[in-house]
């Protein structure tokens, strides 16, 4: 049968060329399809069995609330103290090389006037220090846009001193939590890489939006607590051309 | 051709790369679904902080170190305090849940002219809306308190794990409802309120789960922790009652 089909083939191509090779193009995208879905068939499955969890943790923006598409401006608040603010540049300045943002000005007083106001848009990231309860920081936003309720016009970065001060390792956990929320401001979503089961990070590199005390990281000392992985600056990327 | 192929690789892509997908632990955090005379919890009101926290494995793991448990229904919401942030700046508004204690867990003072009856717990309510015709400290937050309770309504069983209050770091420039001295002001971690949803509980679903975290979802902890275990409100006082923790 074989030889007979070989056979069949043989003289087709010889006696029509051209509907030969179109024929056999058609059937080797049939069976390219074939492969691609079944392969996008077993690796959604792979990806859905394995880590239900990283699943949740990557909408971009996270909360919904669009940051502006201009500088990410930044200020500190009077409560942040001088432990806090020598974390503070390192990581603007990280964001700012590390993504196409076209600039991280600082603000010495923070403000929500616009550029038709003051001649520079309003301060983007306000920096907090306070005792919260049980969290090393949150970054909400607190001014919406007028215009567009999906566009947030700035968010206050509260980082809980106490907590981090009473951490293992609270150098590490200053420099991942001022990361950690700085991101937040520009979108980036936060991952459950400590619980059980752990969640994958997006792009599957640990950085520093995972969630949590850096003790529960393989390497809490490692350069993941102050960097962003790809994944999560291909979101900065796309969003600040 | 080409185009099915890429669509049929980006959903790969998609897929791994997790950038699809919604909550677990069936609990919808949000939209609401109204079943019956019931309307599902929205509890993405709460959800505008997305702290950096290290959740723990357990609700009795969290009743450890929280020095106020306790479980009740939901008595209603009213205005926090307005603070200061920075000269000329916004304020931050606050809003207090209520809660009516139905089962003093932990740190409830259950007798006397103090006894605690009335859990109040201090949450953050969200942005302010800019408004260029008015000075910043006086745009109003986007959400009201009848957000609040047509999200969270009058009557849903609740639990809180939270510490007493510690006095607002920026100055008050509206005080909102004035509290009685006798009154416990308390701020939860972000695992630190617990609801129970009726449309769950109507739903009847094949796991039987009716909590609903409210600040952040309970599974963030992990599908494998403690939190996945209790189906409902009478589970977790059980839980913690069996743990210990009972006043």
């Amino acid at each position: 049968m074989i030889n007979e089909e070989g056979s069949r083939r043989e003289t087709e191509r010889r006696a029509f060329p051209s509907v030969f090779i179109r024929k056999e193009k058609m059937i080797i995208r049939k069976w390219r399809i074939v492969v691609i879905a079944s392969l996008s068939a077993i690796l959604t499955a792979i990806a859905a069995t394995v880590s239900p969890v990283s699943l949740m943790a990557n909408t971009w923006p996270f909360d919904g609330m669009y940051p502006d598409k201009s500088t990410h401006s930044w200020c500190y608040h009077s409560s942040a103290g001088s432990t806090l603010r020598s974390y503070i540049p390192g990581a603007m300045n990280y964001l700012y090389n590390s993504t196409t943002i076209p600039g991280i000005p600082q603000h010495a007083t923070c403000d929500t006037q616009n550029s038709n106001q003051d001649g520079d848009p309003a301060t983007d990231v306000v920096w907090r220090q306070g005792n919260l309860n049980g969290q090393f920081g949150t970054a909400p936003c607190f001014v919406e846009t007028a215009s567009n309720s999906t566009h947030c016009d700035q968010r206050q970065i509260t980082i809980g001193v106490n907590n981090i001060e009473n951490s293992d390792y609270p150098h590490q956990q200053y420099i991942k939590t001022v990361c950690h929320e700085l991101g937040h401001t520009a979108g980036f979503d936060h991952y459950a890489g400590f619980a059980n089961p752990p969640a994958i990070p997006p792009g599957g590199v640990l950085d520093c939006m995972v969630s949590g005390d850096v003790k529960y990281a393989s390497n809490p000392t490692g350069s993941w607590i102050w960097q962003y992985n790809s994944h999560h600056l291909s979101h900065a990327n796309s969003w600040w051309p | 051709m080409k185009r099915p192929i890429a669509a049929l690789a980006l959903v790969s892509a998609l897929a791994l790369s997790g950038c699809t997908g919604d909550e677990t632990f069936g609990n919808p955090a949000t939209g609401q679904i109204t079943r019956g005379n019931y309307k599902a919890l929205d509890v993405s009101i709460l959800r505008v902080a997305e702290s950096d926290f290290q959740p723990l494995s357990s609700p009795e793991a969290l009743a450890k170190v929280q020095p106020i448990v306790a479980a009740g229904v939901v008595d209603g919401w009213q205005e926090g305090p307005a603070l200061a942030t920075y000269p000329n700046g916004p304020l931050e508004h606050r809003v207090v849940l209520r809660i009516k204690v139905t089962h003093p867990l932990k740190g409830i003072d259950t007798e006397g002219a103090n006894s605690n009856s009335m859990i109040y717990v201090d949450l953050f309510r969200g942005a302010v809306v800019r408004d260029d015709s008015k000075k910043p400290e006086e745009w109003l937050p986007k959400r009201s308190l009848e957000d609040f309770e047509s999200s969270i309504p009058t009557g849903t069983k609740a639990m809180v794990f939270a510490a007493n209050h510690l006095p607002y770091e920026g100055s008050v420039i509206k005080p909102g409802v004035t509290l009685s001295d006798e009154a416990v002001l308390t701020s939860p971690p972000p695992q630190g309120l617990v609801f129970e949803d009726q449309t769950l509980v109507q739903q009847k679903s094949s796991d039987g789960r009716a909590l609903v975290g409210g600040i952040e979802p309970l599974d963030v902890a992990g599908t494998g922790s403690g939190w996945a275990e209790p189906k409902n409100m009478d589970d977790l006082i059980s839980r913690l009652k069996s743990n210990g923790f009972s006043d």
